[in-house]
């Protein structure tokens, strides 16, 4: 394993697909409730949708300047890896997921704006 | 009307039902060996303990690999020779002998000293097992392999259709649910979110053996001629030797010129990894130079040059272009030779994702029809058997064939058959018994096997530390990276097999299924198939 600068590439095209994947899957209701209980229904879906593909493009992004080439290969899997994580936290432990996405609730900016 | 309409939906349920009951056991078995073959050489080390060499002496000599072979083996009609790599850190030298057969040496690339070995296939018969199945009679295994890669790629398409909420259950596993829906949402996420790479897979396995499936392709425009064919790819008719001995020149002084002939202008330089000379010795002797498996660049087969091995001029070279440069991309993605290890690894999980896939789609397969037919668990026994033994039966087999290689003398043969025979015939004895198992024991038999499978990981890792002394702490604190990795992944399919089997008695027990030991009758809906 090469160490220095292609480590930390690597680290953050994970860490952007991982989020990039957890932000896609928060856009859609029946994850959002998951997480964030029945309560909770309004959410920022667009802004979830366009960050979270944004995300994606980012961490393609890092795969091509790590490894040039190897990226058409890295990406692909690095996102099916991130997809099938994110996938079984949300079946796991939703809850953890509270704070990563907490954000993107409507009403907790709403109230937030008011207290200001 | 619209083209995709309900009678259409009906027709791709009802191909993606039947191909892939029928075809599953085979591409579980096919998933399973090409995810193995991705550490072949890995499975290599462990497999064959002398091969373990933690460092190796930069300094490598094609000329004193060559000297070293002639001194401690002998002459050969054809020697291979390839250098070291992190992954292979021995010399290996595949040769035919003076009688025609097909042989291979191994040299210890610090003192170039021949290493007697202890006899296996190792990694190399999982690699052939992807895709020939060992059915080697007219090379039908190759024609059922290529026939399940083809029907793979339309039940992905298949699936898509079939799937009507592919965007909504993207990211959704829902374990709580009762069993089968638990399972057919596995078989869901694993296949969409991996439909690409697999596809990439069953695309580039075809290319792959597409000179076996249209041999005639590639002959019929030269009507028979060999030589002429042979020719435009660049390719020498190697004359029989002549008996004239003649002195070729240094491979070492001519390894530099190759290298910078291939590297031209190009930032990252291209390294030879195998040197084959056909007649060695003779004056009608040709050096042939491949750079196969690059390390830093996806694409196979980059660069092949034959010389004069007496005068080292070139004699043809290979150039690819168009569609071949397109096609050497996608064998080069499907036999992951390069020095990636972080792909390496995605590789594998991603092999094991689909395996689970079609692992997860038996038996959602084999409960719907327990549901919708009302029909008795019983009398599917004979679909039950044959996913247990391609699934448990089939991981079970590869734990008694790394079993058998570490309990086997090193010199036994038995019955005509060697020490490496042997150990496959190990593998296909617990194979077909895990199906006869599975045939008698119905439902337990999944509790049974993952119980097995259990067992004999842990046993493979103990038996690894007993028969060589190389145990964990030991291979990792001297930089083995392979055979620690190897027992650290025995390790965790020992875990998983445990995990499996908790699984398997809860699932059990709120069933009120009590055929399983140790389970309780409870209430539920779930079984524990």
């Amino acid at each position: 394993m090469r160490l220095g600068p292609e480590v930390l590439w690597l680290v953050l095209a994970s860490i952007t697909g991982f989020y990039g994947c957890l932000l896609l899957a928060m856009s859609q209701n029946r994850n959002w409730k998951n997480v964030h209980g029945e309560s909770r229904i309004q959410h920022k879906k667009k802004v979830a949708r366009r960050t979270g593909g944004s995300l994606l493009a980012v961490s393609l992004l890092l795969c091509i300047l790590r490894d040039g080439g190897f990226a058409a290969l890295l990406w692909p899997l690095l996102l099916y890896a991130s997809s099938i994580a994110v996938t079984l936290i949300l079946a796991f432990f939703p809850r953890g997921l509270r704070s990563a996405t907490g954000w993107l609730d409507k009403s907790a900016s709403a109230s937030h704006r008011k207290t200001n | 009307m619209p083209l995709i309409n309900e009678e259409f939906r009906r027709s791709m349920h009802w191909f993606h039902t039947w191909f892939g009951i029928t075809l599953g056991a085979i591409l579980f078995v096919v998933f399973w060996a090409g995810s193995l073959a991705v550490f072949d050489k890995e499975i290599h080390q462990w497999m064959i303990p002398e091969t373990r060499i933690a460092s190796v002496s930069a300094d490598f000599s094609f000329d004193s690999l060559f000297q070293a072979f002639d001194d401690q083996v002998g002459n050969a009609r054809s020697i291979n020779m390839r250098p070291p790599t992190d992954r292979r850190p021995v010399l290996l030298v595949q040769y035919q002998d003076l009688e025609g057969n097909e042989k291979e040496a191994f040299f210890d690339p610090n003192n170039y000293r021949l290493i007697n070995v202890t006899q296996s296939r190792a990694g190399n018969f999982f690699y052939d097992f992807h895709y020939t199945l060992e059915v080697g009679w007219r090379g039908i295994g190759g024609w059922i392999v290529a026939f399940a890669a083809l029907s793979m790629m339309m039940l992905m398409i298949s699936g898509i259709y079939v799937h009507r909420k592919i965007i909504t259950d993207f990211f959704t596993f829902r374990p709580k649910k009762n069993t089968r829906r638990s399972v057919l949402d596995l078989h869901n996420v694993t296949a969409v979110l991996g439909l690409p790479f697999y596809f990439m897979l069953c695309l580039s396995g075809i290319l792959s053996m597409i000179t076996v499936y249209f041999s005639w392709s590639h002959k019929a425009p030269y009507d028979g001629n060999n030589r002429e064919r042979l020719g435009d790819l660049g390719i020498p008719i190697i004359v029989p030797a002549t008996g004239n001995e003649e002195h070729h020149l240094s491979i070492d002084a001519m390894l530099s010129r190759i290298e910078s002939r291939w590297t031209g202008n190009q930032e990252s330089p291209a390294k030879v990894d195998r040197v084959a000379v056909d007649y060695p010795g003779d004056q009608s002797a040709v050096v042939m130079w491949r750079s196969t498996t690059p390390a830093d660049r996806i694409t196979a087969n980059n660069y092949l040059t034959y010389t004069d091995a007496g005068t080292g001029e070139v004699v043809s070279e290979l150039q690819y272009g168009g569609a071949q440069a397109v096609k050497k991309w996608l064998l080069g993605a499907h036999f992951i030779q390069f020095d990636h290890i972080t792909l390496r690894w995605l590789y594998f999980f991603a092999g094991l994702g689909g395996c689970v896939m079609i692992a997860s789609g038996m038996v959602f397969w084999m409960q719907s029809r327990i549901k919708k037919t009302g029909m008795e668990p019983r009398k599917v026994g004979l679909v039950r058997a044959m996913t247990v033994g391609a699934t448990t039966g089939i991981i079970l087999s590869t734990g008694s064939y790394f079993l058998a290689n570490r309990l086997l003398a090193k010199d036994l043969s038995a019955g005509g058959l060697d020490r490496a025979e042997l150990e496959v015939l190990a593998f296909f004895c617990v194979w077909f018994c895990s199906f006869i198992h599975a045939l008698l024991r119905g439902k337990k038999a999944w509790f049974e096997q993952c119980a097995a499978i259990s067992a004999a990981s842990l046993g493979l890792v103990v038996l690894n530390w007993l028969t060589t002394g190389d145990h964990i702490a030991k291979t990792l604190g001297e930089g083995l990276w392979g055979v620690a990795g190897m027992d650290l992944v025995v390790l965790a399919a020992a875990v998983c097999g445990i995990w499996a089997c908790y699984c398997l008695k809860k699932a059990s027990a709120s069933s009120g299924d009590s055929s399983l030991p140790g389970s309780r009758p409870g209430l539920g809906s779930t079984t524990a198939e």
